[in-house]
């Protein structure tokens, strides 16, 4: 039997507000990229991902979806997500509030400059090729909220937005001073 | 010339010929492991790369052929023509696979994704 994380995934669904339902497209490529940025963000989960037409996908996450139905509509599941887990669902949804074209774009990007470790230009291309069907504008949200999303500062981006920090907190207190 | 001329042979008689265009196996092997939830005709075409002529008369053949399946889904209020391989479709895509595999002599097993 494969290995399954779906009640870690229903966990995710029901702490993102989200009831599947599997004869709904839109719900089953929510679904799909939810996953799949969730994972993108360090969230652990069993199910690999590759690029499709429709964009990163998991055959085997769409087995869970299609074989335990009931399971996700109810949207219920024992499994809690720890602190850092529940976290990165509220920070996903908050950017892209269940966005089902938001979602297909920002997880595209994410494969091609996260996982391919494409040049962002160069992802950026190439999302604006394989979603040209969507509007200009919404690639260019769904991209800057993928970047909002999964970017991780390096150690040097670290220091100077430190440095920068505690100059604007030095000039603060010295202004309270006077 | 590898040694299984004769299974080459004999199997290219199973081979849906029809089957055998660029566009055809790109529609096919694209939508090989994505089952039932398929894709939009607007994912294939963008993906792919064709024109709007080309996937709308290969689709429509393959759909004829019984190797392909479409429906109406609609995804934020606009109506679109989703495609899924179906079993017999899957059926015959691996059967091609299998025999370009023997042709061009490349391990079946590395062929998968």
């Amino acid at each position: 039997m494969p290995a399954s994380d779906r009640s870690k995934v229903i966990a995710c669904f029901r702490e993102a507000g989200f009831r599947m339902d599997k004869n709904r497209f839109e719900h089953r490529l929510i679904a799909q990229k939810l996953i799949y940025l969730l994972k993108l963000k360090g969230v652990a989960f069993c199910y690999s991902f590759h690029l499709y037409v429709r964009g990163p996908y998991s055959p085997d996450l769409a087995r869970e979806y299609y074989q335990h139905a009931d399971e996700f509509s109810r949207c219920e599941t024992e499994s809690t997500l720890s602190s850092a887990e529940a976290d990165a669902v509220a920070g996903l949804t908050s950017l892209f509030d269940k966005s089902p074209s938001l979602l297909e774009i920002g997880a595209t990007y994410g494969y091609l400059a996260y996982e391919l470790h494409h040049p962002p230009e160069q992802a950026y291309r190439t999302v604006r090729r394989m979603k040209s069907f969507y509007p200009g504008e919404q690639i260019v949200k769904g991209v800057n909220r993928a970047k909002q999303y999964l970017f991780v500062p390096a150690d040097e981006e670290k220091a100077a937005l430190e440095a920068e920090l505690q100059e604007w907190q030095r000039a603060g207190i010295r202004s309270m001073r006077h | 010339m590898p040694d299984d001329l004769i299974t080459i042979v004999e199997e290219s008689e199973d081979v849906d010929s029809t089957l055998i265009s660029r566009v055809r196996l790109e529609i096919l092997w694209a939508l090989s492991e994505l089952g039932e939830d398929g894709a939009t005709a607007r994912q294939l075409k963008a993906g792919l790369n064709l024109s709007d002529g080309v996937l709308y008369a290969n689709l429509k053949k393959l759909v004829a052929m019984g190797y392909l399946r479409s429906e109406k889904v609609t995804l934020e209020g606009k109506e679109l023509e989703l495609y899924a391989i179906t079993p017999e479709g899957l059926l015959e895509w691996r059967r091609i696979r299998s025999w370009l595999c023997k042709l061009l002599d490349c391990d079946d097993d590395a062929c998968e994704r």
